[in-house]
Formats: C-alpha cells, sequence, structure tokens
C-alpha cells in the first residue's frame, strides 16, 4: 500500500511491529537503537565544564566587565543582536512546545486514515493538515518519513513535510508581530507557501518516481511522554536557537558594520535583492518560528524579495538538505531540493506581485 | 552498547537542558526588568516572561529525568540506550509521531546541521552567545551611531497624524504643545500641514546627535521600531539658532518653530531625505526617559 518501495534492508523500518497494526506499546524499543554508535561532541567533558565555569565568572562579577565594552559599534551590534534573539524567542518557545506536544501526542496513523488515497486530492489536503499542525522543520522531515512508512502517498507526505512548518499558527502569528505595518505579508506567506508546498506535491506525484525515496528512518524509544516531550522540545530549540543566534548575529552585523549605501545598493534592485533574500534563507537555516523577526530586521529589502525569504526558509535550507539526504537519501534531495527552492521563490514572486 | 567515553552521566544532554535554563533565565530576568525596554516593544513584556518561564520549566524536567535515567539504570540502559537515543535526538514513542532522525552515512554533513546525526545539537552551544553578550556588554538601547546609520530606502513615511486637531487639544492655557519627533516630521513634510506647523511652537524631546548637519547645529533624534531594534528607524530635526552644544546621546527637550523656508532650500539640495528644521527658542537637559524608542502609533 505504500507507494515508496519496500525499505533498504539496512535500516529497521521491517520490523512487524511498526507496520500499520495494532498500537504496540508505547515503549516499544527499537532493537536497531542498541548498535553501538561514537560519540563525536564538540567538546570533552573538561571542556564543557570549563565553559560553565567561566559562565559562573561571568554572571558574578559583570559589573567589572562592563567597562570593557563602550565601543558604540560593538554596542549597536550587540543591542541588535539580542533584540533579535528575545523578540524570537517566545514564538521559538511557542512553535517548539507545541510540535514536540503534537508529536508526542498524534499517531501517524491519524493523518494516514484521514488523508484521501488519490495523490491530487492528498496534497492540498495534506497542505492544510500543516496549516493546523505547528511542526519545526527539524521534525517535519522525519514525521513526513514516518507518514510514507504508513502508507500515505509519498507526494501528500512530502508536502506536509513543506507545509507544515512554514504556515502553521505560530509561523503566521509570528509573522503579523514581525510585521505590524504589514499585515499583507502573513496573507502573502501563507498564500505563496501553501501554494509552493502543493505545487511540488503534485509535481513529485506526476514527474517523480517512488523509488527516488529511500527510506532510512530509524526509530528510537523514549521512556516515557513526557521524556519524550521534553527531550524533543529541548533538542529542537537548541537547533533552532543556535541557528537563530547565527541569524541575529548576521542581521546585527549587516545593520552595523556594512555601510547603509551598499546594503541600499543590494537591498534596492528587484532581481538582485529577491536573489540574496532567497540565497539568506538558505544559508541562514532559521527555524520558520524565527525567521520572520530576521527578515523584519532587514527593512531596506522589499517585500518580496523578504516574502522569498520567509517561503524558501522553511522548505529548504542547508539544514533541511542533510536532513533531507540523512532521511530519504541523496537521490531524492538532488531532485526534491532544487525543485522545490525554484517553486519557492517562483510562488514568493507572483504572490509578491499581487498581494504585497 | 555505545562506545561512549564517559562513565557517568552523559554531559551532552545535562548541557542541553542547561543551556535552555540558561537562556529562560535570561529571558525571565530581562523581560522583568525594564532592561527589555531597550529591545523590545513594551507590549512583548508578557511573552517574554512567559517564554523564560516555559523554557526555564522545559529545561528543568528534562535535566531532571536525566539524572533519574541515570541513576536508575547506571550504565546499561535496556532502553535501546536512553543515551544512544539521546544522541540521535530521536523521542518515537510507538506508534505515534517520532522525531527519529535520518542517520547522517557521513554524507552531506554540512555545517549547517550539527547534531543532526551524533550528540545534541551541537549548534545549541550558541545559545550562549546571547547569555554572555547580555550579560558582558549589557548593551544599551541604540543611540547615535544608529541615526547615523540610517538607510535611503526607508523614512517616517506620512501617518495618519492629524496636526491641527492635536495642536488644539493640547494648547489649552497657552502651554505649548508637545509632539513626537515622528510627528513633527509627518507633519513638516505634509503639505496641508506644513503652514501651521511653521506657524506654532512646539515642544520635542530625544537625544542629541552631533555631526550630521551643518555648523552651529545639532540633530535631535529619537529611534521608532516597529518590531524589535532591529528594525530601527530614525526620525531626526535639525535644530537651529541655539549656540550652546551637548554631548552625543544626552537627552534634551527643545522648544521651537519649524523653519519652514529653510526646510524647503535645503530640501532641493539634499534629496528627498531631510530633517526638518527647528529653530530653538529654548532647549535645557532632561533625564533619559524610561522608554527611549518611539512605537509608531
Amino acid at each position: 500500500m505504500s507507494d515508496g518501495r519496500p525499505p533498504a534492508a539496512d535500516t529497521s523500518d521491517e520490523r512487524p511491529h511498526t507496520a500499520d497494526t495494532a498500537d504496540s506499546s508505547p515503549l516499544a524499543a527499537d532493537t536497531k537503537a542498541n548498535e553501538p554508535v561514537p560519540t563525536r561532541r564538540i567538546l570533552g567533558p573538561v571542556a564543557t565544564t570549563a565553559v560553565w565555569a567561566n559562565l559562573v565568572v561571568i554572571v558574578v562579577y559583570r559589573s567589572s566587565f562592563g567597562h570593557l565594552f563602550t565601543n558604540a559599534v560593538v554596542e549597536n551590534w550587540a543591542t541588535i543582536f539580542v533584540s533579535v534573539v528575545l523578540q524570537a524567542l517566545p514564538f521559538l518557545a511557542m512553535g517548539v512546545v507545541v510540535s514536540a506536544a503534537i508529536s508526542a501526542l498524534v499517531p501517524a496513523q491519524w493523518l494516514a486514515r484521514v488523508l484521501p488515497s488519490k495523490p491530487v486530492l492528498a496534497v492540498p489536503v495534506a497542505g492544510l493538515a500543516g496549516a493546523v499542525l505547528p511542526g519545526c522543520e527539524c521534525s517535519s522531515v522525519p514525521v513526513a518519513g514516518r507518514l510514507v512508512q504508513r502508507g500515505v502517498p509519498q507526494a501528500a507526505a512530502l508536502t506536509f513535510l513543506l507545509a507544515a512548518p512554514a504556515i502553521n499558527p505560530v509561523v503566521m502569528v509570528a509573522t503579523s508581530v514581525a510585521f505590524p505595518r504589514n499585515p499583507e505579508m502573513v496573507f502573502a506567506r501563507f498564500a505563496a507557501s501553501f501554494g509552493a508546498a502543493v505545487v511540488v506535491g503534485w509535481l513529485w506525484s506526476r514527474f517523480a518516481s517512488p523509488e527516488l525515496l529511500e527510506q532510512r528512518l530509524r526509530t528510537l524509544a523514549a521512556t516515557s511522554h513526557v521524556h519524550a516531550f521534553t527531550a524533543t522540545a529541548v533538542n529542537d530549540f537548541l537547533q533552532a536557537g543556535g541557528f537563530l543566534v547565527l541569524g541575529a548575529s548576521l542581521v546585527a552585523a549587516l545593520q552595523t558594520l556594512v555601510p547603509a549605501s551598499a546594503l541600499d545598493s543590494l537591498a534596492g534592485g528587484g532581481v538582485v535583492s529577491l536573489a540574496s533574500m532567497a540565497v539568506l534563507a538558505v544559508l541562514l537555516s532559521i527555524c520558520s518560528e524565527a525567521d520572520a523577526f530576521v527578515a523584519a530586521g532587514l527593512p531596506q529589502f522589499s517585500l518580496t524579495s523578504r516574502l522569498a525569504f520567509l517561503v524558501v526558509g522553511p522548505m529548504i535550507d542547508l539544514k533541511l538538505i542533510a536532513l533531507h539526504v540523512g532521511t530519504f537519501g541523496r537521490r531524492f534531495a538532488l531532485r526534491f531540493d532544487p525543485l522545490t527552492f525554484v517553486v519557492a521563490v517562483g510562488m514568493a514572486v507572483v504572490v509578491g506581485a499581487v498581494v504585497l | 552498547m555505545s562506545t561512549r567515553t564517559r562513565g557517568f552521566a552523559s554531559v551532552n544532554d545535562v548541557d542541553g537542558s542547561i543551556l535552555v535554563v540558561a537562556v529562560g533565565v535570561l529571558a525571565t530576568w530581562i523581560g522583568a526588568t525594564d532592561a527589555m525596554l531597550r529591545y523590545l516593544r513594551p507590549s512583548m513584556r508578557p511573552w517574554l516572561v512567559l517564554a523564560g518561564v516555559v523554557l526555564l520549566v522545559l529545561g528543568t524536567v528534562d535535566y531532571l529525568h536525566i539524572r533519574r535515567q541515570r541513576s536508575s539504570l547506571g550504565d546499561h540502559d535496556p532502553h535501546g540506550d536512553h543515551a544512544g537515543h539521546e544522541e540521535h535526538g530521536e523521542h518515537g514513542v510507538g506508534d505515534s509521531y517520532s522525531f527519529g532522525q535520518g542517520d547522517d552515512d557521513g554524507e552531506a554533513s554540512g555545517e549547517g546541521h550539527a547534531g543532526h546525526d551524533h550528540g545534541r545539537s551541537r549548534v545549541g552551544w550558541l545559545l550562549l552567545l546571547p547569555v554572555v553578550i547580555a550579560v558582558l556588554i549589557d548593551p544599551g538601547a541604540l543611540g547615535a551611531y544608529a541615526v547615523t546609520r540610517q538607510s535611503n530606502l526607508r523614512f517616517i513615511g506620512a501617518s495618519d497624524f492629524e496636526l491641527e486637531p492635536y495642536l488644539r487639544s493640547h494648547s489649552f492655557g497657552g502651554a505649548v504643545p508637545d509632539l513626537l519627533i515622528a510627528e513633527f516630521m509627518a507633519a513638516s513634510r505634509n503639505p496641508d500641514d506644513q503652514e501651521l506647523l511653521a506657524a506654532t511652537e512646539v515642544k520635542l524631546i530625544g537625544f542629541v546627535v552631533n555631526g550630521e548637519g551643518p555648523e552651529g547645529s545639532f540633530l535631535v533624534a529619537r529611534l521608532q521600531i516597529g518590531c524589535c531594534a532591529a528594525d530601527a528607524l530614525a526620525a531626526t530635526v535639525e535644530v537651529h539658532g541655539w549656540e550652546a552644544t551637548y554631548p552625543d546621546e544626552s537627552w534634551v527637550e527643545v522648544t521651537g518653530t519649524f523653519d519652514l523656508a529653510t526646510t524647503l532650500n535645503e530640501n532641493e539640495d539634499a534629496g528627498w531625505f531631510v530633517s526638518p528644521i527647528l529653530v530653538a527658542s529654548a532647549v535645557r537637559e532632561i533625564e533619559a526617559p524610561k522608554e527611549k524608542y518611539e512605537y509608531p502609533r
């Protein structure tokens, strides 16, 4: 019943208890997980202790450090940087918490049952489902993989994968807060993202052969629902937060260090500003709950080019490309990612021309 | 099981929870104090505090879970190696949506997806940066530097501000009406309001920016923010006819009148972006207000 080819033999997905039969016990462990896994950490235990110790020192003795940083440029950067992070934080937290809760509570089978079987219909329905279920980019990829395992048509699962991070309520609210003087951005974002997700889904169902998608998903079990929830939320927050910090520091640097005239010439021209924002979205890999604030921090750029930033970002960025490769294989990513990028930019241009 | 280098608690996972707690503390702290006015609009305060508390609780609960797991299981974890599952960041609960992240075979391991394969999101360590910056630098509200870096593509536009009714309602008993600098600018650019503005003495509050106008003048500015400090837009007036000078970023209250003629002259020379010129009759230094930014009404 699944559209995909049978999962490759070296993955764990052939296990009978993960098939779409009655729920196995929630603590079902996937024995594949017991394989030895090399640990790669960026800091060893000694170094991490040093990091924490330094932080404590800085906090406790902060008043004596203050005079070291009275440079106007540094302060300007720091203010913008902190403000973008703080502004995005509530939305990031909300998005991560809700998406983790949904992931912990909503069984994949539910969505599989709800979707119509014909791809032509399933694709837009899956897109709309994405509007209702907040999903961080990080979690929507494995969710889509699980949907395919459950027999959801590939194209519909992929549309869900694209739509859920882009048009869920948290993201829409964040966008409206980020663009208080341009409420039409919210509608434009919704329309362009939904449109792009559906178009990609339809094109994929029409032209892509199901064998392109490998199943490389592994499942590991948490010890309780609550733990599953908190561990996921913490993981997603850390990852999203890290990229937010990158994006915020870049925005702060652009607004502080780059001469205003240089930024203006990049931002003013139609195609150049559109292209730079689209590429920036791919490079920055910011979570969709937070990217509206980064876009709002580059007000020199036209609304349409920033719309492109907001449409492309949740669908294609460096982080997602890696996730796609890891979850669905390289052959898949090589076709899916460029297609999505082009469709996303195109949709942004079209919707931007009409709405903005 | 996994070939971990540590025999005791998985420092990596615990670090993650502590990071979340640290960010939560930062958010709660800034949200609860006036420090947040330097970065965000006042209306964001409850959301920031709420987010901070949520993160605090989330990190703490997660930390406790990990600790409890460690102490009850020691090194041996029958549940598919809790440590291992933490490493993959996967938290599937049977048939429900699980967040199993694909295993990285080592290909396409770009910078951008740290933590997706092994170890808890290494990129999460970056979250220490705002904590350190906020504590170490404790930057103030945007000031003179931001005013000098304004883009020419953005400007304080025409707003809904109606000068006449405003002046009428704020001039009781011969009081000098006070305007927001953005309102002053909007009125100065509106052909319907220019004459009235030029005939009325008004009061403005802002901070001083030196070196931007002709000799003998200084700018009085305030920054408008839409979403957060990143999109700050400067509202400025050029103060003429006042001899005393003030250091950058000192706050002043200026009383004076709009100089329509000179402003229109300069307009032709300087292009479309111009600070309206105000001839001052009185300037006095004041204490910096708590809310330094102007928020567009």
